[in-house]
């Protein structure tokens, strides 16, 4: 103790994606590709150079036919550009199911599974399709050839992979670009932002529409056609977890929740939540209580749709609907949802409001619990760490447990926003969007490919702040670095060299979180809050 | 609740099938102490697991809950199974009779815990917000310095002695160490209603700036009140714990010398 030692301070690009540093000759021939080739070098600044970027934050990867890139459902934030050969995406659920079943079915499966997970683990790509062809010829695909771009719609909104894309021909060349290159190209360059930005618009509409679970059976085409009549439409501020953060949590402002639609309004669209999070409520006395809210893929305006079809009234909406901080949404004209979308859903004759009404979620939780919810804006994390008082004897062996399997650092708080006899401990909840992630320099905290856990990579950490400052909950802490005698990390300028802590959900453990498995009373849990089955049989559940 | 009913009888079934193999036993002309000593020494080895999972949290070895639940349940498997080994009947030797000590105060500690751990969260969930024992220390010590201070001023102030006197009579010693401690745990809340009165019957006196301070020096003794209560009842918490588990060990090490005894001492026919 109070010892140090004097390190290099880690920087940016001590860790390039491929390893060492591109060539500068390959660097030259990527530059002058078509996505690359409009931007100026100039724009950027001398301590963050074009050249630079693409060195250290790309690589080139090569596949051969019927290799998996990514499956549908895990993570990656990287961006992808054909250099040679081409790719192919699966565009329909029947197809995802046809590799899933085929996957399942064969009798390597285990083998093929395992190897799978090693691979993903060491870097490496997925194992290769087999049936490619088969696969191509029944089911309906995308193709991207030379110079097409795809990976975009994750990379800017964080989210899971929307199809599984494979390798089409042998030696398929790609260029992966990772985050943090994506981010300051499109900060720095106008050109390369309009390129990338147009193109995620292009498809954001049709592939929003494809991953709303009612219309996940309609067919390509159909979906296209309504695409093109359909739009975007944004409501709230992006940077609204700064304004949360800085309002405390747990204090709801209406100037945060921006209303889209007051109850009673006529409704020319519905809208289909492509991102973020909408609070339904409804008139009650003189005021209004909350009676579920909206997530990505929910639906609103069908039951309003559906009601006035069969009353013959006006489309009005039946409850206000206000954007939780952001939100995005594809209005679909009313018109064009009857004619196109309504008649080509599998289930259009017994089409019922139940149907619609499943798209609301908490409309089962308690109001107090899903105003708490939603105004400490719980609903955003996927793993929350929620204690019961009413069993929880203040042991800490969560903590212990915690401590024991992160070098005896807990990368929580055993404290958090209360709720009758709930805390909301403040540990990591593994947020649907995690914003804490877009502004790392170097990429460090990144979701986890298989399971989508945000974790930190302690190698690549400098240390900088940006994700425990972006972090809405502040759950996200700096800790000073020290070596295994327990002297602290000095840097060149004499300050403590730092690095970002949290819950990484014991990825690296195989038995799941240490701390629920630890808490001898089953005081603990982590667990959405949005599944309030889940959370209501724990609470149940006989001590 | 049938979660409690299919371990209870769980736990019965296994006691039965012990009474009935050590009948057997007996029926066999062999001694049955032998038989259910060792079934008891075994089981008293299981009980261990809950200590070694609770030392290994990294190590993949289930969920704790359920060890505890096993562990509780083995307990009152070993009760039985010790009133059986023992005959129903008390020791008749000193070194039997320390043995049979320690294991009464193992059993009744367990038994206790495992009710105080079930009874008193839900007490402390609904006073306030929840708080490590260890912190309790700090939090008591930062309002007795907001008193202190508080009361410094009011002298300052205005001259008068009053609230300086009440804290050198009666609020200093409240604050500087836990009090009321079997008061918390009865669930009188005579003492504090005591000292509210007091501070209460000072209001009169002073004018509104002395009624403020008054109120916040109210509200101050309120929350070290709160902090007694959770001292006290995780105190407890915390307290049997420190009974259980040295006395266990000393079960296992009597335990050892028992079965050396017996085996030094026995005819060579279990």
């Amino acid at each position: 103790m109070g010892q140090v030692q004097l390190v290099r301070r880690p920087r940016r690009w001590d860790q390039p994606l491929a390893g060492d540093p591109l060539r500068q000759d390959l660097v030259d021939q990527i530059l002058c590709l078509p996505v690359l080739s409009g931007i100026d070098a100039r724009d950027f600044p001398d301590d963050l150079s074009l050249r630079d970027i693409i060195t250290n934050d790309s690589r080139i990867l090569k596949f051969t036919r019927g290799d998996i890139l990514y499956r549908k459902g895990s993570f990656g934030t990287s961006l992808y550009t054909i250099l040679s050969g081409s790719v192919r995406g699966l565009l329909t659920s029947e197809g995802e199911d046809a590799l899933k079943r085929h996957e399942a079915t064969t009798w390597k499966s285990p083998l093929h599974n395992w190897f799978r997970r090693s691979s993903a683990k060491a870097g490496g790509t997925e194992p290769r399709l087999n049936k490619t062809d088969r696969l191509v010829a029944k089911y309906p695909t995308l193709q991207l050839g030379s110079n097409g771009i795809f990976g975009e719609l994750e990379a800017l909104t964080r989210s899971a992979r929307t199809a599984t894309v494979f390798a089409d021909t042998d030696n398929t060349l790609l260029l992966e670009i990772r985050w943090p290159g994506i981010r300051d190209l499109r900060h720095w360059s106008d050109a390369f932002r309009n390129y990338v930005d147009g193109l995620y618009r292009q498809r954001a509409l049709e592939n929003g529409l494809r991953q709303c679970p009612l219309f996940d059976r309609i067919d390509p085409e159909t979906l296209k056609i309504v695409a093109e009549s359909s739009h975007f439409k944004s409501f709230g501020r992006f940077g609204w977890t700064h304004d949360f953060k800085r309002a405390g949590n747990g204090a709801p402002d209406a100037g945060h929740e921006p209303v889209i639609l007051e109850q009673g309004d006529y409704l020319d669209d519905v809208l289909v939540i492509g991102a973020g999070f909408a609070r339904l409520s409804e008139t009650f006395n003189r005021g209004e209580q909350t009676v579920g809210y909206l997530e990505r893929g929910a639906v609103f305006g069908l039951t309003e749709f559906l009601q006035s079809r069969r009353n013959k009234s006006p489309r009005c909406a039946l409850h206000s609907l206000r954007a939780i901080g952001y939100l995005d949404a594809i209005a679909i004209p009313m018109k064009v949802f009857e004619a196109v979308l309504l008649p080509a859903l599998p289930h259009a004759g017994r089409f019922r409001p139940s149907i619609a009404e499943q798209c609301l979620n908490g409309a089962g939780t308690p109001g107090p619990m899903l105003d708490f919810s939603l105004d400490n804006r719980f609903i955003n994390g996927t793993r929350a760490m929620v204690i019961d008082r009413d069993r929880c004897v203040n042991c800490d062996d969560c903590v212990r447990a915690c401590a024991a399997t992160h070098d005896n650092i807990p990368r929580f708080v055993r404290h958090g926003p209360t709720h009758n006899n709930l805390i909301i401990a403040n540990a990591c909840m593994h947020c649907i969007d995690p914003v804490c992630l877009i502004d790392c320099p170097t990429g460090a905290i990144h979701r986890n490919s298989d399971t989508g856990s945000v974790v930190i990579d302690d190698a690549t950490c400098v240390g900088c702040g940006t994700c425990s400052a972006a972090c809405p909950y502040g759950n996200i802490q700096m800790e000073e670095v020290r070596n295994s005698d327990g002297a602290f990390h000095i840097g060149e300028d004499g300050a403590h060299v730092l690095r970002a802590t949290k819950c990484d959900f014991c990825v690296t453990q195989s038995g799941g979180p240490a701390c629920q498995r630890a808490c001898p009373h089953d005081a603990l849990i982590r667990v959405d809050i949005k599944d309030s089955r889940t959370l209501a049989d724990w609470l149940k559940h006989a001590r | 609740m049938r979660g409690i009913i299919q371990n209870a009888a769980a736990t019965l079934f296994a006691v039965m099938v012990l009474y009935w193999a050590a009948g057997a036993y007996d029926a066999a002309l062999r001694d049955p102490r032998y038989f259910d000593g060792w079934v008891l020494c075994a089981a008293m080895i299981v009980q261990l697991v809950l200590h070694i999972r609770k030392t290994l949290p990294a190590l993949p070895l289930g969920r704790a809950a359920s060890w505890l639940r096993a562990h509780i349940y083995t307990g009152y498997f070993i009760i039985a199974a010790f009133a059986l080994h023992t005959g129903f009947s008390l020791p008749d030797a000193p070194l039997e009779w320390i043995v049979w000590g320690f294991f009464i105060l193992v059993a009744v500690s367990g038994t206790i815990g495992a009710y105080l751990s079930w009874s008193i969260p839900e007490k402390l969930s609904y006073d306030g917000e929840p708080i490590t024992f260890e912190r309790i220390p700090a939090f008591r010590f930062a309002l007795a310095q907001e008193v202190e201070t508080l009361a410094m001023q009011s002298m300052e102030r205005t001259g008068s002695l009053a609230i300086s006197d009440l804290y050198v009579d009666r609020l200093r010693a409240f604050l500087e160490r836990p009090r009321n401690v079997l008061a918390h745990l009865r669930g009188v809340r005579r003492p504090l209603q005591g000292l509210c009165v007091e501070i209460d019957n000072l209001e009169p006196v002073f004018d509104t700036a002395g009624k403020e301070t008054l109120r916040l020096i109210r509200d101050r003794v309120v929350a070290k009140d709160g902090l007694d209560f959770q001292h006290a009842h995780l105190g407890l918490l915390q307290i049997w714990l420190f009974v259980h588990i040295p006395a266990t060990y000393s079960v296992i090490a009597l335990t050892i010398i028992h079965i050396l005894v017996v085996y030094a001492f026995s005819s060579g026919v279990p």
